[in-house]
């Protein structure tokens, strides 16, 4: 079962410039559907959020994008691959997901930091540790700090540096502000916008605030019901 | 013989009319387990008793073939009531059935080949008995705190499934602690030993008439025998568990979201 994917981070690269195309994606659990017929598609470098209230199956069509959920019928293709004939390890590499809960691991902000590139074989030197540290608004003073002390707010940046490190082709963040204070919330959205436009990295996001989708989103997906639509800013 | 049975009666009789005299006070002083007290009791006489009457025959008939097959039905018994003492989740029958089984039956092959007891019904029966007993209970315990572990920590272990780390280092720290909770009986017997109690066979070959230092050997046998069964068990069962919790797509098994979902 357990299988280290090697992939050094310029093997990825050729995947950045590649569409994200979601195709009929279906998902019931027992008798109640979910997700209906869903598809759209993701442009390399944008913002795209999809909104919705709770239980409308947005975690779930996230997750599904990572494959911690395997859907019921449909495709995800990058490019012309097929991601759900993909090696899931390879699959979470490309799109990385931030939980809800921001949750910390064992030990420093280090060793959260150093615990997925340490097995994927990733060699990360230490001015990449500062560098990532920094680039999500903490000194690198915060290395050495227990995470599980920190608040919640850098709790949820320590989260996005760890997905960070993996260098995806996309982040999944699962309403990230859904625990912060307006502030730090400020603090988050301006880091993302920042990640975006100075890094070209890809966001798909899920949140119930329409006010936030319209703050950050170059484009936004509205999911009610199981089915997803344009939603007009 | 039949004088020293006889006496034996006399002594049970004598210590049941005890038991049944605290039941009597426990339920006028309304403490609430004498229904219990009492159901325990007499279930442990006709198990016991039934017991002795079969172990009487099978000793008699001495047939390797019929010794394995008490061993397996205790091992498939044994298996049913970890199962059932484990939290209501579906599929982990066959984690604690071959968890108690080859932890066990290692542990008494070992025992025959390394000639410590004979392949006869009259000394492996009652050492498989302890073996099995004792791997059912740490199987039973593993598997529980297996769960509890993994229900309570699964937005940590699915963080880190998300960085697309495999189930097996994800779920690591929660086997050790399971493994570990599973052992803690067994390690306070050992440490324990002598000390506060003289056990089973220990004073079961004393009360015999054996040597001490004879006895003790064969106790420190037992004693490290149940250890390592114990330790097998749980291990094995645990890493099937695993299979059950998570699908090989590294990610939770949906019928186990649902089931624990289900869970007060």
């Amino acid at each position: 079962m357990t299988r280290a994917v090697l992939i050094e981070k310029r093997d990825l690269e050729y995947l950045k410039n590649d569409k994200l195309i979601i195709r009929n994606i279906s998902k019931q659990f027992n008798d109640k559907v979910v997700l209906r017929d869903i598809s759209f598609s993701v442009n390399p470098g944008e913002v795209l959020i999809i909104v919705g209230p709770s239980g409308s199956g947005k975690s779930t069509l996230l997750k599904i994008l990572c494959r911690l959920i395997e859907p019921d019928s449909g495709e995800i293709l990058l490019g012309e691959m097929d991601l759900l004939k993909q090696d899931v390890l390879f699959v979470r590499r490309i799109l990385t997901y931030v939980t809800q809960i921001p949750v910390m691991f064992e030990g420093t902000v280090r060793d959260n930091l150093l615990l997925a590139p340490k097995y994927h074989k990733l060699l990360i030197s230490e001015d990449e540790l500062i560098n990532v540290i920094e680039e999500v608004g903490l000194n690198k003073s915060f290395l050495d700090v227990i995470a599980e002390n920190l608040s919640v707010g850098e709790k949820q940046r320590v989260a996005l540096a760890r997905a960070l490190l993996l260098d995806p082709s996309f982040l999944l963040l699962d309403e990230p502000t859904s625990h912060l204070d307006p502030e730090n919330t400020k603090i988050l959205e301006e880091l993302i916008i920042r990640l975006n436009r100075k890094r070209k990295k890809t966001f798909i996001i899920v949140t119930h605030n329409y006010e936030q989708a319209k703050r950050l989103g170059d484009r936004i997906l509205k999911l009610d019901d199981g089915e997803l639509h344009e939603f007009n800013m | 013989m039949i004088k020293m049975a006889q006496l034996m009666i006399d002594k049970l009789i004598g210590i049941i009319v005890l038991v049944f005299a605290l039941l009597t006070y426990l339920k006028l002083r309304a403490f609430k387990v004498e229904k219990e007290l009492a159901l325990a009791v007499v279930r442990a006489i006709i198990q016991l008793m039934t017991i002795a009457f079969f172990l009487g025959i099978i000793i008699s008939i001495d047939n390797p073939i019929y010794t394995i097959s008490v061993l397996a039905f205790m091992i498939m018994f044994a298996a049913y009531i970890a199962k059932s003492k484990v939290i209501k989740v579906p599929g982990l029958y066959e984690p604690a059935v071959i968890g108690i089984f080859i932890g066990s039956t290692l542990t008494i092959t070992y025992t025959v080949f390394a000639n410590i007891f004979p392949l006869q019904a009259r000394f492996i029966i009652p050492f498989g008995s302890m073996v099995i007993a004792n791997a059912m209970n740490s199987t039973a315990l593993a598997l529980n705190r297996y769960i509890s572990e993994v229900k309570s920590n699964m937005d940590l272990i699915e963080s880190k499934l998300a960085l697309a780390l495999p189930v097996e280092i994800a779920s690591k720290p929660h086997i050790r602690e399971s493994v570990r909770a599973s052992l803690i009986p067994a390690i306070s017997t050992l440490e324990s030993l002598g000390l506060v109690w003289i056990p089973g066979t220990m004073s079961g070959m004393i009360l015999g008439g054996a040597d001490p230092i004879w006895a003790a050997q064969y106790q420190l046998f037992v004693s490290f025998s149940i250890l390592f069964g114990d330790a097998l068990a749980s291990i094995i069962a645990i890493y099937m568990a695993t299979r059950v919790i998570f699908t090989k797509t590294h990610t939770f098994n949906q019928r186990f979201v649902i089931s624990i979902r289900n869970l007060k």
